[in-house]
């Protein structure tokens, strides 16, 4: 790794830790895991299933979100051990503009070590419901073979819309591919970053490893109910030297617990999760889910914010009360009222798109707020409101 | 002679005995302070607010008033970034509805209702509105009423059709419960675009026709406990 590697990751280090510390510092994340352990299909080269872990943690706040998943297969010929950070950090979130710094960053162990960062900018012109965001980026990758290489001035724009339960998104984006070497030697295990060669024979053009600017375009649709999620996704990869590349998934998750869900997925993964997962295989797994919230929407920029839809209030006897907001696709739920001394309370997801909080409180009237997603702070829906006296509105509520 | 210098004797003994005793009691007496801020005021405000918040709260308490709801009012200005001048002076506003809403509903109202009082005092209700709701169920809580009322004024509702609304529903004896729908339903109306005063009427003139007045005149409970985002 010569110099100049090495302060381009020292730099992209430490701009993450910059716009990710201060918020977190200021406000109070809330941190969550998920761990999917099931049967998922190996790298090409084998045919049986095999057993695999992803495990993923997050921390949202109100204006940052961080997650690092991975992927671990423990056995086999293929031990596939992946990870991805994504941090992502928004600007001025009260502005109708939004700029967005997020950064990528990817890894993988599979035969050889190969990694990538990619710091992005957005800019969001975006409403509660629906919004639409350009972007630009730059890639900096580094493996053993050919060491380290940036590339930059990636393009992308998507636009996003959310009504109720449902989300739906789309997006044209740009990164970088590489093409495999053209030698007879063994197949290289599939990472994704060769993905547009690999639907058929190679076209060569070069002797040596051909980085290419690819295209993508793909689209979300979620839809998350009080038991049931469906996650449906598609989209279409070009590139100049290779055929266009399709792929298309589809995942139903059925709740059992607030904990526990069973996730059955089929189709193939977006090439865009490099070094994450084989990238074109076509597979059909199942999986155990445990986490402790499924707030999580990778596709979706950290501006979407979600609605509250509901808002209950259910007296558990002395005193103690269980506050239940149902904001479906939320990251953050948030509560403040005279019975937190007015400090901002985060609630735990419930599953279901429902948040949930024990509350403390004498019987009598009481005023609150709630928020979701760092957004402005609003009286629960349905509740009856009154002025705050200063410049805002509050909902009021008759515990007994 | 010896009397007289006995009496001489002892006589300063009399006077200094008293004298003695007053400075012993004024040492036993602890010296008059003043009260102490609430530890939540002094931990969000500077001293000095927190001192002219104290002495706001101290007056309402000392007058029998709900202090609460005013530390409360603090608290939340100071979550929600307000200046220290604005805060004190809705703190001193509120103070004043709360005596002017316990002074209208009659000393003997409940905590609660001088709240909920307050509020619609706050909200732009008169004052003549919350005795006329006193004197036309005395006895009844009137909680519900005020909360729903504060409520339409707040969707501007104009504030005579609020009053003479839920003056009328109250005195037809029309439920807490039948008194928060009507408050949903009129939010309807104003979402869907109704304007906020032709949406009370008729919201109004409905209740009033389709209750009951057998029913309708079941005493409400002294504390409804509705939790008005409970389906």
């Amino acid at each position: 790794m010569n110099s100049r590697a090495i302060r381009e990751r020292v730099a992209v280090c430490l701009c993450a830790l910059g716009f990710l510390v201060p918020p977190l510092a200021a406000a109070q994340p809330r941190v969550s895991y998920e761990v999917a352990a099931g049967f998922t299909p190996a790298p090409r080269e084998d045919s049986r299933p095999v057993f695999a872990l992803a495990p993923v943690g997050a921390l949202d706040g109100a204006s940052v979100h961080a997650a690092l998943e991975g992927v671990l297969v423990p056995a086999g010929p293929s031990r596939l051990r992946a990870a991805r950070l994504t941090v992502s950090k928004l600007l001025a979130p009260d502005h109708l503009l939004h700029p967005e710094v997020l950064v990528r960053s990817a890894g993988s162990w599979i035969g050889s070590r190969t990694g990538i960062a990619r710091p992005e900018v957005r800019l969001h012109f975006a409403g509660a419901r629906a919004g639409t965001w350009v972007a630009g980026a730059a890639e900096g990758s580094m493996d053993r073979a050919d060491g380290y290489s940036g590339r930059g001035a990636f393009m992308g724009f998507g636009a996003w819309t959310r009504h109720r339960r449902l989300t739906i998104s789309g997006a044209l984006e740009q990164s970088s591919g590489i093409l495999p070497r053209p030698t007879s030697a063994p197949a290289e295990p599939d990472t994704g970053r060769y993905g547009p060669a690999l639907d058929g024979p190679m076209e060569l053009i070069s002797t040596g490893p051909e980085r290419v600017t690819l295209t993508h375009a793909h689209g979300r649709l979620s839809w998350e109910g009080d038991r049931w999620e469906l996650e449906t996704g598609g989209g279409l990869s070009l590139s100049p030297l290779a055929s266009p590349r399709r792929w298309a998934q589809a995942s139903l998750a059925w709740r059992l617990s607030p904990l526990f869900s069973v996730v059955a997925v089929a189709g193939s993964r977006s090439p865009q999760l490099f070094a994450i997962d084989p990238a074109g295989e076509r597979k059909f797994s199942i999986a155990l889910r445990a986490a402790d919230s499924r707030s999580r929407e990778p596709g979706l920029a950290l501006v979407a914010r979600a609605t509250v839809q509901a808002c209950k209030i259910r007296s558990l006897g002395g005193g103690r009360y269980l506050l239940s907001v149902h904001a479906p696709g939320a990251r953050l739920a948030e509560v403040q009222g005279d019975f937190t001394g007015w400090a901002s309370v985060t609630l735990d997801p419930a599953g279901g798109g429902w948040w949930e909080t024990l509350v403390d409180a004498s019987p009598g009237v009481h005023h609150l707020g709630l928020r979701v997603d760092g957004g402005a702070w609003v009286p629960p829906p349905s509740f009856p409101t009154a002025e705050d006296d200063f410049n805002g509105t509050v909902g009021v509520v008759v515990l007994e | 002679m010896r009397r007289t210098r006995g009496a001489m004797a002892t006589a300063p003994v009399f006077a200094v005995a008293p004298a003695l005793i007053l400075m012993f009691a004024a040492c036993l007496t602890p010296i008059p302070r003043p009260a102490a801020a609430d530890p939540r005021l002094e931990e969000r405000f500077d001293a000095r607010t927190a001192r002219e918040i104290s002495q706001i709260v101290d007056s309402a308490r000392a007058t029998g008033l709900p202090t609460e709801p005013l530390v409360s009012k603090a608290l939340e200005g100071a979550s929600k970034g307000a200046r220290a001048s604005r805060i004190v002076a809705v703190v001193r506003a509120h103070a004043a509805a709360l005596g002017a809403a316990r002074s209208a509903l009659g000393p003997g109202s409940g905590g609660d209702e001088i709240v909920a009082g307050a509020g619609a005092l706050m909200a732009g209700v008169a004052r003549d509105t919350l005795e006329r709701l006193r004197a036309a169920r005395p006895g009844q809580s009137l909680v519900i009423p005020l909360v729903v009322l504060a409520d339409l004024v707040t969707r501007r509702v104009p504030v005579d059709a609020a009053s003479s609304t839920v003056i009328s529903a109250f005195r037809a004896g029309v439920r807490d419960r039948e008194l928060l729908r009507l408050r949903e339903r009129v939010e309807q109306d104003i979402l869907s675009g109704a304007p906020p005063a032709t949406a009370v009427a008729v919201r109004g003139r409905a209740l009033l026709l389709n209750s009951d007045p057998r029913s309708g005149r079941r005493p409400s409970s002294r504390r409804s406990g509705l939790d008005p985002g409970a389906p």
